[in-house]
């Protein structure tokens, strides 16, 4: 019966699950600002909230995330990395390669069938083809970023996108636009382009099924569908993906805990 | 004569209307939102409704910028190098060096006295982005655009922004936050980052008094004295720099009119 | 291959860490700074005293025939990681970016163009114009042309050598050969441009000093095998290697191995080790982030991660493998000595030494650190992190940033990714999975 708290600082948003006996009994989402041991002890407070629990009964909390050094009341920090395949592995135990596409990055993770890290790869040195190249898009497109994947899969004849760059997202878009193309054609070669650069990351690792993608990205159904069929494996994709590194921290927090009673 | 310059970008579509190739009328705005003709047409309605003009008052119109090639009612289009060192030139005539820093790109144009373009250097492309990096600055540190320059002032050790890719160095950013380092001192950072980066473009072309900024961050002030302090020299801004493109649009449409008008008058005499 | 790990079995008195490491490097990095601090007094003044200056690179370098000359030596790609560990480079680098240098060009180059351009002044002193330019390793084209750049601008003369490319462990007859007899052409051509003959003999004590120079640096790296390691064989052998790769030739480099031998024998003595506790046992491979170098050795450092053997400090070569300087062979041993040098290695060759590496020096992981403007040395390091992880069972990672340009790198991604590397080898230890320093 222990209760313990993962907290995952991104640079956006602040993730925060509590986890009981291998259960999440409680989570928070916040946005992020420039006072970032506010905002991680908010995401807690919220998450307690959730949860009906007080701070005094959470054993052992894990800190992930870039913003990982600033939780003040966390026993643990770990990197994301840890926490992604750790949570990958408890919502689908088949788990041995997560995909991750987060706001800035993306990075593949080989699993074992215990959710140890195996080998990892990210993108280094290039935001291309990241969630914020999908942002860009939609708003160069006029879309919301939410609505951008069921339109993708309305396409006819998907255009071919070569540069996935961010800075010259908008470029690329209106130059397409400006050659007759419809925005679902234009939104499934986006969609395709990204699926193809994750795959040569993937296959930096090894490809190897079960796949599980994760992060804000694999929210959107048009690039699930794309990495699916680019990867040809199917793609388990959890609706907790946002709060995949958070249920790790909290996974690893009970592990600990386990340790620290024995 | 009315000639009309619109400067099509990918982020926003800006025309102006000139008088006689000398006479500034009103300047415009609107998002380009991936549609740059659409875009064009209701800048070009805007700025003509603004001078009480009919639609075919216009006579000659030029466009410039990214989309110069999609607005279908173009009399003649140039490229944006062209067209900013012409507009800076109109602005403040001695300039001879020019610094375009636009949403996505950054160049150095050296001019000669007559506004033509001498030599130019662009960024690299992965260190494309400035402008639009400055906004997302403003964002990740909750302080609106226009009192960046303000904030940044108080700063004593400015943290330099190492990563050349715009996207990763907001990353950086990010991590300077997490980092705990004042919010005065990023931005700070910030600009001088983007100052030497300017720099270097700038002395590829090579720096000749006056020197003249323009586009969109013509209105930071701490962009400003940043690239003052950097480059040693004091630098012409002014609010409608941020129009040097299209201006300079229109002053070239004028200059073809002129041109063309009296070229068959002289070939009948 | 296995062997038994020779055991360092001196007690090892808790210390915390910053105290230890403090204490860790005093004596032969001390020594180390006021010879570095004495070549470059050495350098500003070679032409007061009417010393001809000679620019040479460090891979496969002839220090000792133009030392035999009189020559004074300068190594731009020395000084350029002197630059950038001062935080002296971006300044140069940008300077070469402004005179049309483009992003991508080796930082090595911008930095010595730059510096060059703007009057060739250093944090530690001036360094003077070149006399000769000796292009002594052209398997990397960048610095054939480089040369080309500072020869024109000096109007100095340039010598360039052209060194085959090692495909084997030991060097082919043809090629030995093939070094000697332009080592010939290149000793009539200082001959007369220095108005001096060649003295065989003088050649020969050059050429004692810098064995037992080699000797020397060998055995400290070979510390390395030991448990845990007394020497961190990449953070503390980059100073260590100043001595073997620019005072070669000279009393001075003999008498440094010495000093920092008897150090080795005395951490073991009193246990006093690069980290309190030795938790893993690394090979690194690849140039060092010169820019952010103590940023990068705390990541190593704070999880208990010592690097036992890298290849880096064999850059200037391998003398551990066999190449050492013979007064005995004068002109063969400078041959096969150059053509031995690791950066002059096939990827075979390299695969074959770093595979030995692990098994010979215990290691436990293997950290690659790649350099963005350097293909030539970088290019194949993603296949070799692949090889060791599938085909050796090696844990690897690479990482990228690079030796000169501060820009490329990115602390917090940095540490990222060493910080869940290192967690996941303390994972896999605790499940059984990485047995303690059982390399392979």
């Amino acid at each position: 019966m222990t209760l313990t708290g993962g907290v995952d600082i991104g640079s956006t948003t602040a993730k925060c699950v509590l986890v009981e006996d291998g259960r999440v009994v409680g989570k928070s989402l916040a946005p992020v600002g420039v006072d970032i041991v506010r905002d991680a002890d908010h995401a807690f407070d919220e998450a307690l909230l959730d949860a009906h629990r007080g701070r005094e009964e959470v054993a052992f909390i894990v800190g992930t995330g870039y913003g990982r050094f600033k939780i003040r009341f966390g026993q643990l920090v770990v990197t994301e990395i840890s926490c992604h395949a750790r949570g990958a592995s408890h919502l689908f135990p088949g788990t041995r390669l997560v995909l991750d596409i987060g706001g800035q990055d993306t990075k593949v993770i080989r699993v074992s069938e215990r959710g140890e890290v195996e080998d990892f790869a990210m993108n280094d040195k290039c935001a291309a083809g990241t969630g914020r190249f999908l942002d860009v898009c939609a708003n160069a497109l006029g879309f919301d970023v939410a609505e951008i994947g069921p339109v993708s899969l309305t396409a006819r004849r998907p255009v071919k996108v070569t540069s996935t760059c961010t800075v010259f997202a908008e470029s690329e878009v209106t130059s397409h636009l400006s050659r007759g193309k419809e925005p679902p054609d234009i939104l499934a070669g986006l969609h395709a382009s990204i699926a193809s650069r994750s795959l040569s990351l993937m296959q930096r690792v090894g490809v190897v099924p079960e796949v599980t993608f994760t992060g804000g990205v694999s929210r959107n159904e048009g690039m699930v569908r794309a990495l699916a069929q680019r990867v040809g494996l199917p793609v388990n994709v959890s609706p907790l993906s946002q709060f995949i590194g958070a249920l790790g921290a909290a996974l690893l927090g009970q592990e600990r805990a386990a340790g620290a009673g024995a | 004569m009315i000639t009309a310059g619109l400067d099509i970008g990918s982020g926003l579509t800006k025309g102006v209307l000139v008088e006689d190739g000398v006479r500034l009328l009103p300047a415009r705005s609107v998002p380009t939102r991936g549609n740059p003709a659409e875009a064009g047409r209701q800048v070009l309605g805007l700025l003509v409704e603004e001078a009480n003009l009919l639609p075919g008052e216009v006579d000659y119109l030029c466009t410039t910028g990214f989309g110069r090639y999609t607005f279908p009612d173009r009399d003649l289009q140039v490229s944006d190098i062209t067209a900013s060192a012409r507009g800076a030139v109109f602005l403040f005539p001695g300039s001879r060096h020019v610094l375009d820093v636009g949403s996505q790109s950054t160049r150095a144009i050296s001019v000669s006295e007559t506004g033509r373009v001498l030599r130019f250097k662009m960024n690299e492309r992965c260190a494309a982005g400035a402008g639009r990096f400055l906004e997302r600055c403003a964002k990740y540190l909750q302080v609106p655009l226009e009192s960046l320059g303000e904030r940044a002032a108080a700063a004593e050790h400015p943290k330099l922004i190492s990563s050349v890719c715009a996207v990763l160095a907001e990353t950086e950013i990010i991590n300077h936050i997490a980092d705990g380092v004042p919010v005065s001192e990023i931005l700070m950072g910030v600009f001088v980052s983007l100052a030497q980066r300017a720099h270097t473009l700038m002395r590829y072309v090579g720096i000749t008094p006056e020197v003249t900024l323009v586009g969109g961050l013509v209105h930071n002030s701490g962009a400003v004295t940043a690239l003052e302090r950097t480059i040693g020299l004091r630098v012409n801004v002014s609010g409608d720099a941020h129009y040097a493109a299209a201006i300079g649009a229109a002053v070239l449409a004028h200059r073809r009119l002129v041109k063309t008008s009296i070229a068959p008058a002289a070939a009948e005499a | 291959m296995s062997e038994t790990v020779p055991r360092n079995t001196a007690p090892s008195p808790p210390r915390a860490a910053g105290e230890g490491s403090r204490g860790f490097l005093e004596e032969g990095r001390k020594l180390q700074r006021d010879l570095v601090e004495e070549y470059y007094r050495n350098l500003a003044t070679a032409k007061e005293r009417g010393q001809p200056v000679a620019y040479m690179l460090v891979g496969g370098n002839l220090t000792e025939i133009v030392r035999s000359f009189g020559y004074e030596v300068v190594f731009p790609e020395i000084i350029g990681l002197n630059c950038a560990i001062k935080h002296a480079s971006l300044d140069n680098i940008v300077h070469a970016e402004s005179m049309g240098y483009g992003l991508d060009v080796c930082g090595y180059v911008k930095n010595d163009i730059g510096l060059q351009d703007l009057g060739g002044s250093t944090p530690f002193g001036k360094v003077p114009r070149p006399d000769l330019l000796v292009c002594s390793f052209s398997g990397c084209y960048i610095y054939v042309k480089w040369w080309e750049a500072l020869a024109e601008s000096y109007g100095a003369p340039m010598t360039t050598f052209d060194v085959p490319y090692m495909r084997s462990d030991r060097p082919w007859r043809e090629d030995v050969d093939y070094m000697v007899s332009q080592l010939w052409e290149f000793v009539h051509y200082l001959e007369k441009a220095t108005d001096h003959s060649f003295d065989m003999d003088a050649l020969r004590k050059v050429l004692a000093e810098s064995r037992r120079a080699e000797e020397g640096w060998v055995k400290w790296l070979d510390a390395g095998r030991l448990r845990p390691s007394p020497i961190e064989a990449y953070f503390e052998a980059i100073f260590y290697m100043f001595p073997i790769n620019v005072l070669r030739g000279t009393a001075r480099a003999g008498d440094f191995y010495d000093v920092v031998n008897a150090e080795v024998e005395r951490r073991v003595r009193d246990g006093t080790n690069p980290v309190p506790e030795e938790k893993f046992r690394v090979l690194v491979e690849g140039v060092p982030p010169y820019t952010h170098y103590r940023t990068f050795w705390d990541y190593f450092r704070r999880w208990g991660a010592v690097s036992v053997v890298a290849t880096y400090p064999k850059v200037g070569g391998l003398f551990d493998r066999g190449f050492l300087h013979d007064p005995s062979r004068p002109f063969e041993s400078i041959a096969e000595y150059s053509l031995g040098a690791y950066v002059n290695q096939s990827w075979e060759q390299r695969r074959r030494i770093i595979a030995d590496y692990v098994d010979q020096y215990s290691a436990d992981a293997v950290v690659i650190h790649g350099i963005k403007s350097c293909r030539s040395f970088t290019a194949g390091q993603g296949d070799l992190r692949d090889w060791l992880i599938h085909e050796r069972n090696v844990p690897t990672l690479y990482v990228e940033s690079d030796h000169e340009d501060p820009r490329y790198f990115s602390p917090a991604q940095m540490r990222n990714r060493l910080d869940a590397f290192f967690e996941a080898l303390e994972q896999r230890r605790a499940a059984g999975s990485l047995a303690p320093g059982a390399g392979r």
